[in-house]
């Protein structure tokens, strides 16, 4: 290769910013820190932010939800016990139509338990042998699908007195037209459905065409007419003493998640004071301090359940706040687990050289721990924090369902559970929609818990 | 090894015995009428001479330091005061053990090839379709809960094509009859280990497969069947053996929620009914019970983790 001599054509080179100072240029790019970094991560995780919507979607609707119908929690009828699901809206669609279907439902006594009006669909009359004891007795059945809301809201036309109603006057031929003298409407509840209808009990004056025009003065106190727009549609049905269960479920959902963030709260304060003592100073405290988490890790939350209903269940406290109840039961063991994971890191990362050069520096033991150990926590803290909420809505419901909550009106997704398993068969709409909610619940929560996981430690991706 | 194993197993007495006295303790200074209402009843009866056959009639500590003695020395735990009167409590326990153990042994025997196999296929085909098939059903059924299964599977199974029976058939039925009502709790109570146990070998898998060692085996040769049988297989199975044995330890205490809901009497029955009528002796035998299993199967998976792996001492100190 052909050398060159640079220095003997020291004209081809000029000096560039030579009256310039210079100094270190600022990045163009934004600083990315831990967390915006873990942000970009989670974000490349489709599931689980479709996971987090989820989530953030059921959490407002444990919210506003029982205010989203009419019916508040107060709400009971008894005569509309067991309804099914009706929604003016999707009954277009075919589903949630307020219809129940029975099966081999006796011929012959058919009109006279049902209006025949409300008889959606019918199958062909078949027979049906029944044994009972040496007896067998052959009948004609049928299968039926009953607009059970027809059903239960078949007009009913209350205080028919005699002479002709408004509505007669307007549709016979001789009407031409009528006004309002006085007006009057009184709202009354109909002994049978509960709801509230209207008595148009107003004066009218009505202009006919009858051999000659005349008018005619009317009290239309024979005619009542029902404000279609408050027929009611129990988007979820109702349960055993006509509750309405969208309102019942929504109120259970925010139970059973603040129960989970409850427990969250105390297993993340608890754990990371406990695990930051016991990793930070270790020694004899750290030997006093894991024998006693050991003992504890050992406790079955049903003992704990059972111990704690036994002792704290008639404090007055207690009783009045029965959801802390189960909160304290999950609570005795659950840190444990956050604990641990903070110690670990206590471990790690109390003999590092920054540590060290800190405390050569004369920082106290409390700016150690929280601001150079303790941010090295974080990551898996927030993870194990958002999985803590379905492990306890899960055991939640499990107490519910072995009935060892606190005896009391505790409304969570849980006791819904409990309470529909009860009648299965019969009103599965009970069990079904609680199901979906705590199912959506745990899988959006595992998801969300998984992201996160990913997101703030990148290394641990793909596993599991 | 032995001398780690040892003091494990030590620890694991001591905290078993520490739990239990408290609990014992906890129990007893509940206030409850001891003496069965049965017996109250009956003419001439003598409280104070029941109370002393049983002790009752000393306090608390004095209760406390009988019950230990009986039980150290002669496995006495006291016998059943409402559940079944005059019987030892433990045999009440033991009694309804081989329901539980059995429904939860067959679902162990099918759970565990299916989650190996599941695992397996997914691994293989990472990221392939049948993949990600598998991973979505892992992710439902580990979150759905068993008692939400169990409930769709009586609804769906049992009674509107009516399969199986939708409660669980008493003793008394034909061994045709019995195995139809298996069904549903063996099947609730396979579908979440079956997903656990797939996630766990796929993980363990996947990590194996991108190995350096088993690029060196398909690199003198091997196919990549002989690759994945003789090496990938038998290395990624070494840590899943730790969570078989525990799920197998942690069997023999059921699903206490599946056999309510579903209507098995089994031990968590026991459990139950203990509670309600507060027959402290039984309530005392099952509390030990469930405590054991929960540290027998935490003292097993960690010392068969070290007997796997050497280097592993969980719960050493550092």
């Amino acid at each position: 290769m052909k050398q060159v001599d640079v220095s003997s054509q020291k004209d081809l080179f000029q000096f560039t910013r030579l009256d310039e100072r210079i100094f270190d240029t600022q990045f163009e790019t934004k600083p990315i820190g831990y967390f915006k970094d873990a942000i970009i991560r989670f974000r490349k995780n489709k599931a689980s932010v479709v996971a987090f919507f989820i989530l953030v979607i059921i959490i407002l609707l444990a919210i506003i939800g029982p205010a989203l119908n009419p019916y508040d929690i107060k709400y009971m009828n008894a005569s509309l016990q067991y309804l099914p699901p009706q929604s003016n809206t999707l009954s277009k669609v075919g589903i949630m139509t307020g219809t129940k279907y029975f099966n081999a439902v006796p011929y012959a006594t058919l009109e006279r338990r049902y209006d025949m009006d409300s008889i959606k669909w019918m199958s062909e009359p078949y027979e049906q042998i029944s044994v009972s004891g040496s007896r067998e007795t052959i009948r004609t059945v049928v299968d039926i699908l009953v607009d059970v809301y027809a059903e239960k809201f078949k007009p009913t036309d209350l205080f028919i007195s005699g002479g002709p109603t408004l509505q007669q006057y307007i549709e016979s031929e001789f009407y031409i037209s009528h006004e309002v003298l006085e007006e009057q409407i009184t709202a009354i509840r109909n002994p049978v459905t509960g709801m509230t209808e209207y008595i148009d009990t107003s004066t009218y004056l009505v202009k006919v065409n009858y051999l000659g025009e005349y008018y005619s003065q009317l009290s239309a106190a024979g005619y009542s007419f029902r404000d279609t727009s408050i027929m009611p549609s129990f988007w979820f049905g109702t349960d055993g003493i006509g509750q309405d269960l969208f309102t019942h479920v929504w109120t259970g959902a925010r139970t059973s998640l603040l129960i989970g963030f409850y427990v969250m709260i105390v297993t993340v304060s608890v754990g990371v004071v406990w695990g930051s003592i016991s990793g930070y100073y270790g020694g004899t405290v750290d030997l006093l301090m894991e024998r006693f988490t050991e003992i504890l890790s050992g406790v079955p939350w049903l003992v704990a359940m059972t111990l704690i209903k036994l002792y704290f269940e008639d404090v007055p406290f207690f009783r009045a706040n029965p959801i802390l109840l189960i909160a304290l039961a999950l609570v005795i063991t659950s840190w444990i687990g956050t604990s641990r994971s903070v110690r670990a890191q206590f471990y790690r990362y109390k003999g590092r050289e920054y540590v060290l050069a800190s405390r050569t520096l004369g920082a106290r033991d409390r700016r150690l721990i929280f601001k150079h150990i303790l941010p090295n926590a974080i990551g898996p803290i927030i993870t194990a924090s958002v999985l803590i909420v379905p492990g306890a809505i899960f055991t939640e419901s499990a107490i519910a369902f072995l009935n060892l909550g606190p005896s009391g009106t505790i409304i969570s997704i849980g006791t819904l559970l409990s309470n529909g398993q009860a009648v299965l068969l019969s009103s599965p709409h009970m069990v079904l929609f609680p199901s979906i909610i705590i199912s959506l619940l745990m899988i959006s929560f595992n998801l969300f818990g998984n992201g996160l996981r990913d997101a703030f430690n990148p290394s641990l991706r793909g596993v599991e | 090894m032995l001398r780690y194993s040892a003091k494990r197993i030590m620890l694991a007495f001591i905290t078993l015995f520490i739990i239990l006295s408290l609990t014992y303790i906890l129990v007893k200074f509940l206030p409850a009428n001891v003496i069965p209402i049965e017996l109250l009843m009956e003419k001439g009866f003598d409280i104070e001479a029941f109370k002393r056959q049983y002790g009752f009639d000393q306090p608390v500590w004095g209760q406390y330091i009988l019950w230990v003695r009986n039980v150290f020395t002669r496995w006495d735990w006291g016998i059943s005061m409402q559940m079944r009167m005059g019987m030892n409590s433990f045999d009440v326990l033991f009694e309804k053990m081989p329901t539980t153990i059995r429904l939860n042994l067959i679902a162990f025997f099918i759970s565990m090839p299916l989650g190996f196999i599941f695992g397996i296929i997914a691994a293989l085909r990472k990221n392939k379709p049948l993949d990600h098939v598998i991973s979505l059903f892992v992710i439902l059924f580990i979150s759905i809960p068993s008692f939400v299964v169990v409930t769709l599977l009586m609804y769906f199974l049992g009674y509107k094509l009516g399969w199986f029976p939708i409660q669980f058939p008493p003793s008394n039925v034909s061994t045709l009859e019995m195995l139809r009502g298996m069904v549903i709790p063996v099947l609730a109570l396979s579908f979440g280990p079956i997903a656990g146990l797939t996630r766990y070998t796929r993980a363990e898998l996947t990590e194996v497969l991108t190995s350096e060692f088993l690029l060196l085996a398909r690199t003198k040769g091997l196919n990549r069947r002989q690759s994945v049988l003789r090496h990938a297989l038998r290395n990624s199975m070494v840590p899943l053996i730790g969570i078989v044995i525990g799920n197998l330890v942690g069997i023999i205490g059921g699903s206490i929620v599946i056999e309510q809901i579903y209507g098995v009497v089994g031990v968590g029955q026991v459990f139950l009914i203990s509670l309600q009528t507060f027959d402290y002796n039984v309530i005392m035998v099952t509390l030990a019970f469930y405590t054991s299993i929960g540290l027998l199967a935490t003292l097993v998976v960690d010392l068969s983790y070290g007997i796997v792996d050497p280097r592993i001492r969980m719960g050493a100190r550092k």
